[in-house]
């Protein structure tokens, strides 16, 4: 009996944190994307040297960062996706969340700052142990967006 | 300047498939696997546990003992050692008998018995609790002795050791949480026998019965009280459907008895007492074959007539009663048995009795607190 109670909270648990990973996923995206849409004007560029033809004041470092975690229901899914292999998408939306979230609070950072381009942006991206069990586990991730914010001229 | 950067593509980098679609596929084959590999394994072990030789298994034993021993309050052990003297008598009428029995109580809100490599018995204290008459502990024990006869309880550790085995290859038993799932599965398949097996048992307990006491009654209690108390709990059971159902059990014990010939009709021996305080005696020597098992009873000491009590100087101060409680010879006239029971009536005298070294005696709780003082050597 203990066992089945068990099995059904386990089962519940997982459903109860995939319904609530999923909606805060899903309001992520939202603000990500009408974020972006405010955003669309700040440049932002990978290339290091700027074209010859644009004339800037002041430059300097603006950065954007964030730090995700999944939910249970997810890790539970990319566990058992690790025992046959294959594409972990249950990871994608959060890496994909990630790298946007950083890159739309660096060019918020810019534009606060009064910059009208981003040049040479970067991502990097780290992640953070689970400081639980054996250390090998993962809480979540860093992803740290930045770049040369510059003033053009005219 | 002014440019116009299109906005990123939301579908690119993120999968379309639906996560809990995923899951369904992915648990579902897994599970079709390692369900194949459970079985493979399943079949090899009942293949080679049987193999495995009793000293291996004397071995598990004393490492397990020690373990439940510990678990074990005076009480609990004062109960193990009456169920292991039980064990022990029902054994001697299975003529190949490898084991020495050892019982071990265990606390547990599901009445239940479990074979344990070595001969090892647990029982749980609900199943002792509940139980009425000698008989019905009887019969589950000899049940357990089928398990034992036939090996069953090394398959099903050697399923268990096999499977966790794998888990820990897979390395699921650290940091993921999938390791707790497959212990729970692991823990849904390990206990359970096969309904042949449980039917195997039965018949073999079944066959003690008959041999210890002559007749059934009393063998079917402990199926009879399942279905309004513990047995609740084998929703377990039923769900991994390999214990044979309650009803269908007592059916086939009925039908094995008449086919038999054997009677159901006879009288209950009595279970000891259970809330006793018990004096442990340590004084000479005894074979395992003059086991004591005493009750006392109005300022007497009674021995079940059952057990030899050569070689105790108390034998001669005792009536004995028989196992089913009744006084099958008195000593009214022995000059010893009367001046026990005049000690045990005037507070601070201490009757001679001795006993073999690392028996034990029971003595009920209604006793006159002088005898319980004066019992003690």
């Amino acid at each position: 009996m203990d066992v089945i109670l068990q099995f059904i909270i386990y089962i519940s648990i997982l459903f109860m944190t995939y319904c609530i990973g999923s909606y805060i996923e899903h309001r992520h995206f939202q603000s990500i994307r009408i974020r972006e849409n405010q955003t669309r004007d700040m440049m932002v560029i990978t290339f290091s040297q700027t074209p010859e033809e644009w004339k800037y004041t002041s430059t300097d470092l603006v950065c954007g960062n964030i730090v995700i975690s999944l939910d249970y229901f997810k890790r539970f899914l990319a566990a058992l996706r690790t025992l046959v292999g294959g594409p972990i998408k249950s990871y994608e939306p959060l890496l994909d969340r990630a790298r946007r979230e950083a890159i739309l609070r660096m060019k918020e950072q810019a534009l606060s700052q009064g910059y009208d381009a981003i040049i040479n942006a970067r991502l990097e991206t780290s992640r953070l142990a689970s400081s639980g069990g054996d250390g090998k586990g993962t809480s979540g991730i860093e992803v740290l967006a930045f770049g040369t914010g510059l003033k053009l001229l005219g | 300047m002014k440019a116009d950067p299109r906005l990123p593509d939301d579908t690119v980098n993120v999968s379309q498939t639906h996560p809990l679609k995923e899951a369904i596929i992915l648990l579902i084959g897994i599970a079709s696997i390692s369900t194949l590999i459970f079985v493979i394994i399943a079949f090899f072990v009942n293949i080679t546990a049987p193999l495995i030789p009793y000293s291996v298994e004397a071995k598990l034993l004393s490492l397990a003992w020690k373990r439940v021993e510990k678990t074990m309050d005076t009480e609990q052990k004062s109960q193990g050692v009456n169920l292991k003297n039980l064990a022990n008598r029902l054994a001697t009428h299975w003529p190949d008998n490898p084991y020495t029995y050892h019982v071990g109580i265990i606390h547990s809100p599901a009445a239940n018995a479990f074979a344990l490599s070595g001969g090892l018995i647990l029982v749980t204290s609900s199943l002792l609790e509940s139980a009425e008459s000698e008989n019905e502990m009887a019969f589950v024990l000899g049940h357990e002795l089928g398990h034992f006869r036939n090996r069953d309880h090394l398959k099903a550790l050697g399923r268990g050791i096999l499977f966790k085995l794998l888990i820990s290859a897979i390395g699921l038993s650290s940091g993921a949480n999938l390791g707790s799932l497959a212990g729970t599965a692991e823990l849904l398949t390990n206990r359970s026998f096969s309904r042949k097996q449980e039917r195997a048992a039965d018949i073999f307990g079944l066959s003690l019965m008959h041999q210890e006491y002559g007749h059934l009654k009393g063998s079917d209690d402990f199926f009879n009280r399942l279905p309004e108390e513990a047995y609740n709990d084998s929703s377990i059971a039923d769900f991994a459907g390999t214990h044979p159902g309650t009803q269908q059990r007592i059916a086939e014990l009925y039908e094995f008895a008449e086919g038999k010939g054997w009677t159901w009709n006879g009288p209950l021996a009595r279970l000891l007492p259970q809330n006793h305080p018990f004096i442990d005696f340590d004084g000479a020597d005894a074979s395992l074959n003059s086991t004591l098992v005493p009750t006392a009873k109005c300022g007497q000491l009674h021995f079940h007539r059952k057990y030899r009590s050569d070689g105790l100087t108390v034998k001669s101060l005792v009536s004995t009663v028989d196992r089913y409680g009744k006084c099958q010879k008195q000593n009214p006239c022995n000059r010893s048995s009367w001046l026990l029971r005049q000690r045990a009536r005037s507070a601070p005298a201490r009757p001679r009795v001795s006993c073999p070294r690392g028996r034990q005696f029971y003595i009920p709780t209604d006793q006159p607190a002088s005898l319980l003082h004066s019992s003690s050597v």
